[in-house]
């Protein structure tokens, strides 16, 4: 093609390198000859996806597919996709002449290099602990660790808040490949680029704001995407189902669905996840806990399309009950930290007290992008319209300004996928429009 | 399968919108605000229930419904409803509706309706009291008597408080009858014994006298005197000296007019009780809900309606002149100033009792332990023929 050349010289930024910033990015290089940076703050790519137990709609374990896009990404042809990990953006200048932007580009410290060989001696010599957000700090790590089973890049990473640096340094004396320089530097630098992708996700809404919930305050409340973490065979309690508290397997486990969505005081939309997930972590428990039996308090199960069929399999199970009708307080039994709360069964129009070993809160998504955007700066002319609820789902096609994923709206790991090809068809009609234009 | 009809009537939804602030066309029914009401049972959840007859206008469940009256309106189910539809003022609304469907004179709607109407209603009845006063008493006081022979305690109690307390007696019972057959007769699911209305009969004194059910609003687990000293009783308690400070100074004055026109006070028990304590409860009583409702800082006082403000202000101005009057008295001031200060005193206090008690706020002092009085009665009539049934 003749315009391969220019196609390098207008490079495709993504923010975000989890599934849908992975996605876009592969469709874009294996549909074009465009080059594409992805920025990761993690890192590691495959963001939240990897963090699940199992994802919808066919309930493979993560790394299952994420596998097949690391591969993809290896054999992109000669290296069209760059990735930066544990890197942010800084400032986002828009270029007078209207060609692009200028993006300066902030890269923590890389202390481990590709000599990594994950044997894991480091670790073993590491003598800080540090919370485990990968498991929602249900566990702990130490200083140097590998961040999850699938990382990608393969290797440990160094926790520089936990890391004593110069007054330690025995993971440098272990290593045995060279791999590891505690005395690295950040790394600033700028790229020059066509078009930018917001593919930068979501995080579980801060469900201690709902004060009557108790998360945070009794430990066996948590959220859904601690209960992944639970259920996952790599996860804190290798794939067994137990509540912090006292490590007992539960059988007595309420989900709470729109815990803090649809709610004028907290997201006042719908995740339009969180019924599948309940419904999806209620059948986890069931499976690996037959005597369990989970109740799922919703206020109008909301399974949209063929999803319909997942609700009946779970309905079609015995031992997982629906309550119509959500709690509004939740208080703690002191002696053996199960949960009690009151709940009205709108069906048959009794309010109940009821007893569990367990809560899990069914949280809602809320857009990265609008608190990632207070740290970059911003050139004048440049506008992303953020709405209300901080989701970009208007694109600047003028300007070659798209989002993916849920930066753009609430969506699965499916649709995310679908939003990444949907956004990398747009960016290369934007690209094919300037190119003739 | 059979069908069931569902009566609405939007005329009633748009009636209650009137009446209140709340905006319980919003709500989802997702069951919050019965799961944290302090207040509501296991038989009897509410107010999720409430939300949805009035949101579609089922006249006949709601007139029946005895739920609003067991609300206090802690504040709980506003708090923490996430439409932010109100059901806590919905209940308000509801029991503004309760006493217009109670009242089969039409009145009380067309005062909660309109503030004008109730502007014009205690108008009438003012001007009744001022002809009446003019034609017993004149508006000129001859010199030199004392205020015993210009205004006769016998007329007074003759020509205004006995005919008063009769028009009252009778009129609330008749509403009062009116409520017991919407609510209780008329509900066929439930019969109740007739031994049941004696043993029962002590929920209704106990609750006109001590108004416990404010105190259960919190629900936390602090003993009772702690929750004392962190003010948790407040709103309570000041209603309750209110409420017996009136229920005293109403009393005495109807059986004992004499001795508060007369300025030498004999009995010690009435200074203290008349001129000390209830002069005080009304006073500080009133005071302290016209700054709730101003500072709107608690759920219950966040929305006042103009019927909330009527009552409290003629109330406390009934308490101000009242004690006016009962200075000069004492104090021996001009006969004169005491002859017209009489007459204002009557002017706003016969409005208030004749308008507010039943046709308007104040009916609430017999309809709420009323309301109590007949959910304990079905709901112990139920449990007996359950019992029966096993």
């Amino acid at each position: 093609m003749n315009e391969s050349n220019n196609d390098n010289e207008n490079p495709v930024l993504i923010i975000g390198g989890g599934h849908s910033g992975v996605s876009a990015a592969l469709e874009i290089t294996e549909a074009s000859d465009k080059k594409v940076y992805i920025i990761e703050k993690r890192p590691y790519l495959g963001g939240r996806v990897l963090q699940m137990y199992k994802y919808f709609p066919k309930l493979c374990p993560p790394f299952c597919g994420f596998e097949i896009n690391t591969k993809r990404i290896k054999s992109s042809a000669e290296g069209n996709i760059n990735f930066f990990v544990s890197s942010t953006v800084e400032e986002i200048d828009k270029e007078k002449n209207g060609t692009g932007y200028i993006v300066k580009i902030r890269q923590k410290p890389q202390f481990i290099n590709d000599n990594c060989t994950i044997c894991g001696e480091c670790a073993r010599v590491c003598p800080e602990d540090r919370p485990n957000e990968f498991n929602y700090d249900m566990d702990t790590t130490k200083a140097i660790y590998l961040s999850n089973i699938s990382a990608f890049p393969l290797k440990f990473t160094v926790d520089e808040k936990y890391c004593q640096f110069s007054s330690c340094k025995k993971c440098e004396e272990a290593c045995k490949y060279n791999a590891i320089n505690l005395n690295a530097s950040e790394n600033v630098f700028e790229l020059k680029v066509s078009t930018i992708v917001f593919a930068s996700g979501w995080k579980p809404y801060n469900i201690e704001k709902l004060e009557n919930l108790g998360f945070g305050k009794f430990k066996n409340v948590i959220t859904n995407v601690m209960m992944e973490r639970l259920a996952s065979d790599n996860g804190p309690t290798k794939g067994k189902i137990l509540r912090p508290s006292d490590n007992k397997e539960v059988n007595n486990v309420a989900f709470i669905q729109c815990a803090g969505s649809r709610n004028e005081n907290h997201l006042p939309y719908c995740s339009a996840v969180c019924c599948m997930a309940s419904l999806k972590q209620a059948l986890y428990l069931r499976e690996k806990n037959p005597s369990s039996s989970p109740t799922i308090f919703y206020i109008d199960l909301r399974t949209p399309g063929r999803y319909e069929n997942f609700l009946n399999k779970a309905t079609c199970d015995k031992n997982i009950k629906f309550n119509k009708g959500v709690v509004g307080k939740i208080s703690e039994e002191t002696s053996s930290n199960d949960l009690i709360f009151d709940v009205e069964d709108m069906l048959s129009g009794k309010k109940m007290k009821v007893k569990a070993e367990m809560v899990v809160l069914a949280v809602g998504m809320v857009p990265n992008i609008k608190d990632d955007l207070q740290d970059i700066k911003i050139s004048e002319g440049l506008n992303i319209d953020i709405d209300e609820n901080g989701f970009i789902f208007k694109q600047d096609g003028l300007n070659g300004i798209f989002s993916a994923g849920v930066s753009k709206f609430p969506l699965d790991v499916y649709a995310s996928g679908q939003s990444a090809t949907s956004s990398a068809l747009s960016v290369l009609q934007y690209s094919y429009r300037k190119g003739n234009g | 399968m059979e069908n069931t009809k569902i009566k609405t009537d939007n005329e009633l939804v748009s009636y209650i919108k009137n009446i209140g602030e709340s905006n319980f066309k919003k709500c989802f029914q997702c069951g919050t605000c019965s799961a944290v009401c302090p207040l509501s049972t296991e038989d009897r959840p509410f107010p999720r229930k409430e939300m949805i007859l009035s949101g579609w206008g089922l006249k006949e469940q709601l007139v029946g419904d005895l739920n609003p009256w067991l609300c206090y309106y802690c504040g709980e189910c506003s708090k923490n409803c996430p439409r932010k539809a109100e059901p806590g003022e919905l209940m308000m609304s509801l029991r503004r509706f309760l006493i217009s469907a109670y009242d089969w004179t039409g009145i009380s709607k067309l005062l909660y309706k309109s503030k004008y109407a109730e502007y014009i209603a205690l108008f009438i009845v003012a001007l009744i009291v001022f002809i009446e006063w003019t034609i017993l008493f004149g508006l000129s006081p001859a010199s030199g008597v004392s205020l015993n022979q210009l205004v006769s305690p016998e007329k007074i109690d003759y020509f205004f408080d006995w005919p008063m307390t009769v028009f009252l007696a009778v009129i609330l019972t008749s509403f009062i009858y009116n409520m017991y057959n919407k609510t209780v007769l008329s509900d066929k699911s439930v019969k109740i014994p007739i031994k049941l209305y004696f043993t029962e009969a002590w929920s209704l004194i106990f609750n006109f006298f001590t108004q416990y059910r404010y105190a259960k609003c919190d629900d936390g687990k602090e003993p009772f005197y702690k929750k004392l000293m962190d003010g948790k009783y407040n709103f309570w308690l000041t209603h309750l000296f209110l409420m017996i400070s009136y229920v005293a100074l109403f009393v005495g004055i109807v059986f004992f007019l004499d001795w508060f026109q007369k300025e030498n006070s004999l009995p010690v028990l009435h200074i203290v009780l008349f001129d000390y304590f209830a002069s005080i409860g009304l006073m500080f009583g009133t005071i302290y809900f016209v700054i709730k409702r101003l500072t709107k800082k608690i759920e219950r006082s966040k929305f006042s309606h103009h019927t909330d403000w009527m009552f409290i202000i003629l109330l406390f101005l009934t308490g101000l002149t009242g004690i006016i009057l009962r200075v000069a008295i004492v104090y021996k001031y001009p006969v004169p100033w005491m002859f017209y200060l009489y007459l204002i005193h009557l002017l706003i206090l016969f409005p208030m009792l004749v308008i507010e008690v039943p046709f308007s706020k104040w009916s609430h002092l017999a309809y709420r332990p009323m309301g109590i009085y007949f959910a304990n009665l079905k709901e112990k009539a139920k449990n007996m023929e359950s019992a029966g049934i096993d």
